[in-house]
């Protein structure tokens, strides 16, 4: 005791350094605490980020040229013109495919699928079922089709619903110089409710019309994307001669009537899409489409390919589903050109005149219920959802598709995706690698939600705090090792003086330690403390500074295009309006117990080094030296 | 009268790294009570090592050394030096930042002598060797050479030992004081009963003692006895 109240006695008549070292080892030890909590509360928020946000990248292959095409409208007497893309040859996703690239999923050029409607119910277009028919019928006197021709219906081969007349109006609509009809001949026809010819003057009193359908034709592909050869030609008129049905012509009308007859009462197919990854899916990925009820795809359900599908509310409203009821789902054919909410453009028939029969049949358990917010998305409307969408696992496809691929086209944003790491090193490093592949005619286009601005910030902060961190850990260790020459190596001549005295080695290290651990103690203690209060106040004005609302991220808040961003919020559950930062604010009070604790040990360690070389000299020696 | 401290064929060897050093060569002499003891020599003769033997502070390579009949190998040696024996030095080695009284109490504090007791009894030591009250609560730094000597002998006393060993105690200091501190160590030998071993290049402090021992590359060799 008497050695360790004489070593207090001597820091308290050495005010300055003891002070000094005080204050010196609490700034530096602050220093090292402000820099590990803000350094890891950096760590921590890019980790949380890293889990929130994700990257995609959507790919479209650029037309070669624009082309204006003219439409001739009969009712205008005229030609209306529109821009098409033109395109070289198809660009395979397989481009895509290259060394360095880091996927997390995908890519992949998104296939949608024709189900077979079985007896579901439909959410149904606005405006009921349009008609479509094919029937055979003959003009009432020879004509030419250019305006409304009166037509006398002679059979019915299919119809959405009975037409329910003897005659109808038909005209040509779209072709400038139709092919005249004659009144002994009868012709087959495809055949939809078409606008009125005279809507523009006379209104709801205006002559309701048919106008043509694409007749039997096929975009059949191969498994490699090519268009496989058809003699089909997709006249939506053919005459109607004896032999007809039995002709290789008559057959594809009749088969198109069978593939009409597949789609059910409502002609009606509904979309299943096959994915690798949800996020893949710019409505899922913008959270425009949201978990209402069970759950998304697992990790394990793309990899095993779990019969497991994802269906609207819309479609699950129609027919009562819950999440856990079977799905069964007769896959026909694929569609690799488009998505369901843009759809069509596929022939209904093979390239040799057949119909497409389901490939892929089985039943699929309903995992979760999504719902789809109000509005349009940038890009068009190809990415919004189709109303009675099904997304399955594109592994759950246990059948090849190569005999039923219905239409391929080149890549579109829609379409076509894939995942990366998140953060502008990754997309750079995959823009590099990507330039370095030289395919011309694609654009891909990225997509991180705001990660790269987020991550530039708190990549900032924690090369700030890695700066202050070494700085601290630097000058914590140059403080202690100066103030444990002061207090420890310069004193070797107390030591000495101690030893003849008679104290034993112990006593005379515990005279020394006293010390220095009391000033170790506090400095450490009171750095930890202010380190702790620094880095909370240095994060919290971080996030002031800058905030990001996750509600929209995480789907709490619903979507609306239509409403402002406070409108939206106001209506969301817990709408009370408050923007929430994302970023983490808590700063780990144990950091500060570490770094406190590391620079207590750290004195600690170096006062006893510098005690037992002190030990080790020889008293006598010693003070005969400092004569 | 009986022999107090007593080295038979004593030899010291610094040995290092690199090479041994025969500090003291068979060195056979005995100390007793009431006597002052002056050991004379050049330097590096060995003066000191053999005064570091005597204190305890490390032991013999050959021959032995005994305090009272018990080897000092086997003593305690620092509760000896703590108890029984105390050194002084020329540079007096005071604690700079302990005052004049806490510097004498410091050694009874070791003994777990009660503060009160320690104080009073410091006092007395302090009184002993003539300094004046006024200077009890000043620092060392604050006093003279004599004066600070003289309280590195109150200290020494403090323990209340009966062997005071002295590294030319009286090499700092100028001829007045000089004489005060031989006297007083004189005194302590002869009324207090003492052994007092000085080592010292000092005439006048090798005159006042008893017997004079000189030393010659580590030999010790009897001058006046």
């Amino acid at each position: 005791m008497a050695a360790i109240r004489s070593s207090l006695t001597r820091l308290v008549r050495t005010p300055v350094k003891t002070a000094l070292f005080f204050l010196l080892l609490s700034f530096t030890v602050a220093l090292v605490c402000v820099g590990g909590s803000l350094w890891k509360l950096s760590r921590d928020n890019l980790k949380r980020f890293e889990e929130i946000f994700m990257t995609i990248g959507t790919v479209e292959q650029t037309p070669e040229r624009m082309e204006q095409r003219a439409v001739w409208y009969a009712n205008l007497e005229d030609f209306r013109y529109f821009n098409r893309a033109v395109y070289g040859e198809t660009i395979s996703p397989d481009v895509l495919d290259f060394e360095g690239a880091g996927y997390l999923s995908g890519p992949e050029q998104r296939a949608y699928y024709e189900a077979l409607p079985q007896d579901y119910a439909f959410w149904e277009m606005e405006g009921g079922l349009r008609q479509f028919m094919v029937v055979e019928a003959s003009p009432v006197e020879d004509c030419v089709p250019a305006g409304p021709v009166k037509m006398e219906l002679k059979r019915v081969l299919y119809s959405t619903y009975p037409p329910n007349v003897v005659y109808f109006n038909l005209c040509d609509h779209n072709t400038k110089d139709p092919q005249p009809l004659y009144a002994d001949k009868t012709y087959v026809m495809a055949l939809q409710d078409g606008i009125a010819h005279d809507w523009e003057e006379n209104g709801s009193a205006a002559t309701f019309e048919y106008e043509p359908l694409e007749g039997p034709f096929s975009t059949q592909a191969d498994s490699e994307g090519k268009r496989m050869p058809s003699d089909l030609t997709g006249n939506w008129i053919a005459e109607v001669t004896p032999g007809f049905y039995e002709s290789k012509e008559g057959q594809a009308w009749l088969k198109l009537c069978e593939d009409c007859v597949l789609r059910g009462s409502k002609h009606y197919t509904f979309p299943v899409t096959a994915t690798e990854d949800l996020n893949l899916v710019m409505a899922f990925y913008n959270k425009q489409a949201y978990l209402l009820e069970g759950e998304l795809f697992s990790e394990e359900d793309y990899k095993q390919g779990n019969r497991v599908c994802l269906v609207s509310a819309a479609f699950a409203r129609a027919n009562g589903f819950k999440v856990g009821d079977p799905l069964h789902l007769a896959l026909r054919y694929a569609n690799y050109a488009a998505t369901p909410n843009i759809g069509g453009g596929e022939g209904r028939l093979k390239a040799d005149g057949g119909i497409y029969e389901p490939f892929e049949e089985s039943d699929y358990t309903i995992k979760g219920i999504y719902d789809v917010g109000v509005g349009t998305m940038e890009g068009g409307w190809g990415y919004l959802l189709e109303r009675n969408e099904v997304f399955i696992p594109t592994a759950s496809i246990k059948n090849s598709n190569e005999n039923n691929i219905a239409l391929y086209g080149p890549m579109k944003g829609y379409t076509t995706a894939f995942r990366i790491p998140n953060g502008s090193e990754s997309i750079d490093h995959y823009i590099r690698l990507w330039e370095a592949q030289g395919v011309d005619h694609v654009e891909i286009t990225f997509y991180d939600g705001g990660y790269s601005k987020l991550e530039a910030g708190l990549k900032n902060m924690q090369t700030m705090s890695s700066v202050l961190l070494m700085t601290g850990i630097v000058s914590a260790v140059c403080i202690v090792i100066f103030f444990c020459h002061l207090f420890v190596t310069k004193q070797r001549k107390q030591t000495a003086i101690e030893r003849c005295l008679g104290m034993t080695k112990g006593q005379c290290a515990r005279s020394l330690l006293a010390g220095v651990l009391v000033i170790a103690l506090a400095g450490s203690a009171a750095g930890g403390f202010a380190g702790q209060f620094f880095a909370g106040h240095a994060a919290a004005q971080m996030a002031s500074a800058e905030t990001f609302d996750t509600r929209f991220s995480n789907g709490e808040v619903q979507f609306n295009a239509e409403k402002s961003e406070e409108e939206m919020l106001a209506e969301s559950e817990d709408g009370n309006g408050a923007v929430r930062s994302a970023y983490l604010t808590e700063t780990d009070w144990r950091m500060s117990v570490v770094c406190g604790g590391l620079a207590f040990l750290f004195t600690v360690g170096l006062a006893l080094s510098g005690i037992c070389r002190n030990l080790k000299e020889e008293p006598l020696k010693l003070l005969a030296e400092a004569e | 009268m009986e022999k107090m401290i007593e080295a038979v064929n004593v030899s010291y060897i610094y040995q290092t790294k690199y090479q041994k050093t025969k500090a003291l060569s068979e060195v056979s002499c005995s100390f007793e009570r009431g006597k002052v003891y002056a050991i004379t020599g050049k330097s590096g003769s060995g003066k000191s090592t053999l005064l570091s033997l005597l204190a305890g502070l490390d032991v013999p390579t050959e021959g032995t050394l005994t305090v009272e009949g018990e080897d000092m190998r086997r003593m305690n040696r620092d509760a000896y030096r703590l108890n029984r024996a105390s050194v002084i030095y020329q540079a007096f080695h005071l604690f700079p930042l302990l005052t004049v009284m806490e510097n004498v109490m410091f050694p009874m504090e070791l003994q777990h002598v009660p503060a009160k007791e320690a104080k009073a009894r410091a006092q007395e030591y302090l009184a002993k060797v003539g300094l004046p009250e006024t200077l009890y609560k000043k620092m060392p730094g604050m006093i003279s050479g004599g004066e600070q000597q003289r309280v590195a002998i109150a200290r020494a006393i403090a323990a209340g030992g009966e062997i005071l060993l002295a590294d030319e105690p009286t090499g700092n200091l100028d001829s007045q004081n000089e004489k005060v501190i031989v006297d007083l160590l004189c005194r302590l030998a002869h009324e207090d009963n003492y052994a007092v071993i000085v080592v010292t290049h000092n005439e006048a402090v090798a005159a006042a003692a008893d017997v004079v021992y000189g030393m010659t590359d580590g030999a010790l060799s009897v001058v006046r006895g």
